[in-house]
């Protein structure tokens, strides 16, 4: 019965310091993953203050100037260009094709 | 030990009855003993190949820390959220000069990597064994640290840091100013976000949830103003070209420019003084637009009206001074002519009629006597006449003998189009309404209002100077100046400052603008002239043609 008891307190105290062991690696592993994480968020959010500049940098006016008047066939908007909506009731309905001179 | 001495009798009691039923007790323990060892091995084992097995991600990603002591600076965005500066982390290279082998080669290897870096300095820098931290180049690339890395140098390593960028570049570079290497604002609303926003220290993430300084400034506006303010400079031969696009309610400054500018990424020019910031750092004699302020302040101290009239017929001598118009009428003027034909001895006469007193006092109403604060720092100090002498009193009526900032100026000007109230203008966006902070009466609405159709007719027809402002639908009024620059032998009639102060629309002004064209060339383009009417004010036409559909101002059919 002693023996038995002495037995059954050995392979627990093996198996408690082998399930301690687990835990303590785990919780490591654990706090290394949250560590990692942190640097990913870092990491993450440098790129996107990157991909923002990147985007402002490539959208800065200038450029974009640039580019509509090689691409696009359009002028810059004139005043004669603007009517309101109370312009085309007083015109009357069929005022929508007038508009567009 | 008590057992030992019994064990043999036990043990041969215990081995017959062991035997009789499950064998040898010694080769059973022998058995529990070789299993449970076996166990523990297998369970190291299998732990040893998990671990082995596993794809661990912790040993890189050290490059990617952002050391601690970065000053984390919030970014700023224009008006409309548009993104104008921001941090980026960026690795920086450094050395351990205790752990450096070889000197010559690190020095020749690190100075072919970065052209700019001499490997002399580089030499220098390490020769000091008894320093552990040197920098060697802050603020790289990636591709240039991994450059660096596949040296396989000793001693040499990087740190990543926070530095400032910004993506419109040299955009508005006076305005925003310009941080040094450890991220510190130096100028610009950069200085005013260390002193007045706070900048924080950072390790980790969420550096970046501050949130970010809003300007008054909108992007395309600044754009379209700094493009034809470059081309206008450049059409009319100018040395230097400023302009500045005021809210006429708010005092909010749209967009200012002043060129030659500066980019805030490579401030490295921006302390010569052909880049200096001529709308708050130069003070100018900006003559004959400042009659806008003597007519002004005729009408609201009631010394004259409409109906008062001005003897322009001769040249005055004062002193060492001689005042003379530059088309002379040779009559009587009334004070709608003074204002038309910009008569300076129309304006000089409204001077003496005004008298020191009122005048200095209503200079002090506008803002121009002490110098203007605002958020890009304080501007220069104006240059007010010593004696206020009549001499005095006449020149500066027409703008001559003071001498003070553009922005100044085109802060004055905004009470006299927006029925009456000075507003100091602004460059930070906050919460609190416009009206509120500063934001005072000095001039009656009625002055105001006279002071609106005067500049309207003199861009809507003859005689007025300002013609060549007009923009279809868009009602633009203004005044233009020509103000010959000091020189060694008292003024130059060929170098001058032309400039033209406009609002629009007329009717309830919402923007006023304030263009600058420093020493113009006359040339086919301009007659031959230099004067604001042909340059400074067509410029300001199309300056406005531009941007009033950007401003959502809706002509007027």
């Amino acid at each position: 019965m002693r023996k038995a008891i002495i037995l059954i307190l050995m392979v627990g105290c093996i198996g408690a310091a082998f399930w301690l062991y687990k835990l303590k690696f785990d919780t490591r592993r654990v706090e290394l993953r949250v560590q990692q994480l942190d640097h990913l968020i870092e990491k993450a959010e440098n790129d996107i203050a990157v991909l923002r500049a990147e985007w402002n940098f490539l959208t800065r006016p200038e450029r974009v100037e640039l580019l509509a008047k090689k691409h696009l066939r359009m002028k810059p908007a004139g005043s004669d260009q603007y009517r309101t909506l109370l312009d085309l009731e007083r015109a009357g309905g069929a005022a929508a094709p007038a508009v567009r001179k | 030990m008590p057992r030992s001495s019994t064990s043999p009798h036990r043990l041969l009691k215990d081995r017959g009855k062991a035997d009789n039923r499950t064998g040898n007790p010694l080769r059973r323990r022998a058995l529990i003993l070789s299993f449970m060892c076996a166990g523990a091995f297998i369970s190291i084992m299998t732990q040893l190949i998990r671990i082995g097995a596993q794809d661990d991600q912790i040993v890189q990603l050290s490059m990617a820390r952002t050391l601690g002591g970065s000053l984390a600076r919030p970014d700023i965005v224009d008006r409309n959220g548009r993104l104008l500066a921001t941090d980026i982390s960026m690795p920086s290279l450094f050395a351990d000069p205790a752990r450096i082998l070889d000197e010559d080669e690190v020095s020749e290897k690190i100075s072919a990597v970065f052209p700019g870096l001499k490997a002399a300095s580089i030499r220098k820098k390490l020769g000091n064994k008894r320093r552990r931290f040197v920098w060697l180049k802050r603020g790289i690339s990636p591709a240039l640290a991994q450059k660096v890395h596949d040296l396989g140098l000793p001693g040499l390593g990087f740190r990543n840091e926070l530095r400032r960028i910004y993506p419109a570049g040299q955009m508005a570079g006076h305005i925003l100013g310009f941080v040094n290497v450890d991220n510190r604002g130096m100028t610009g609303v950069e200085r005013y976000i260390d002193e007045e926003v706070g900048v924080a220290l950072v390790q980790g993430p969420g550096a970046r949830d501050k949130l970010p300084v809003r300007l008054t400034l909108d992007l395309k506006v600044q754009y379209a103003l700094r493009d034809e303010i470059s081309k206008g400079a450049k059409l009319y031969g100018a040395k230097a070209a400023a302009g500045i696009v005021l809210d006429a309610n708010s005092g909010d400054v749209l967009a200012m420019t002043s060129l030659p500018d500066f980019d805030s990424n490579r401030p490295s020019g921006s302390l010569e003084k052909a880049h200096m910031d001529r709308m708050t750092q130069g003070i100018f004699e900006l003559g004959s637009v400042f009659k806008a302020q003597t007519v002004a302040m005729i009408l609201d101290s009631g010394v004259g009206d409409l109906k008062s009239t001005y003897d322009a017929r001769n040249a005055v001598k004062i002193g060492v001074h001689e005042i003379d118009d530059f088309h002379g009428r040779r009559r009587r003027l009334t004070l709608e002519e003074v204002f038309l034909y910009s008569s300076n001895l129309g304006a000089a006469q409204m001077g003496m009629d005004l008298g020191k007193t009122r005048m200095m006092e209503y200079f002090r109403q506008f803002g121009l006597m002490t110098p203007l604060k605002t958020e890009i720092g304080r501007s220069a100090s104006p240059r007010l006449p010593k004696h206020w002498g009549e001499a005095e009193v006449m020149t500066t009526a027409f703008g001559h003998g003071m001498a003070v900032t553009p922005l100044q100026y085109a802060a004055s000007s905004v009470a006299l189009v927006n029925g009456g109230f000075y507003v100091p203008p602004r460059f930070v966006l906050t919460d609190e309404p416009a009206t509120a902070g500063g934001r005072k009466r000095i001039l009656k609405r009625s002055t105001s209002d006279i002071i609106r159709s005067l500049m309207r007719a003199n861009v809507v027809g003859r005689p007025g100077t300002g013609r060549r402002a007009d923009v279809p639908g868009y009602n633009v009024g203004g005044k233009t100046g020509t103000a010959e620059m000091p020189g060694r032998n008292g003024y130059d009639k060929r170098r001058v400052i032309a400039s033209f102060v406009g609002a629009f629309p007329m009717e309830a002004p919402r923007y006023l603008t304030y263009v600058l064209l420093f020493e113009p060339q006359p040339s086919d383009e301009t007659k031959g002239k230099i004067t604001a009417g042909i340059n400074a004010a067509p410029l300001t036409a199309r300056i406005i043609s531009r941007i009033a559909p950007l401003l959502k101002v809706l002509p007027q059919s």
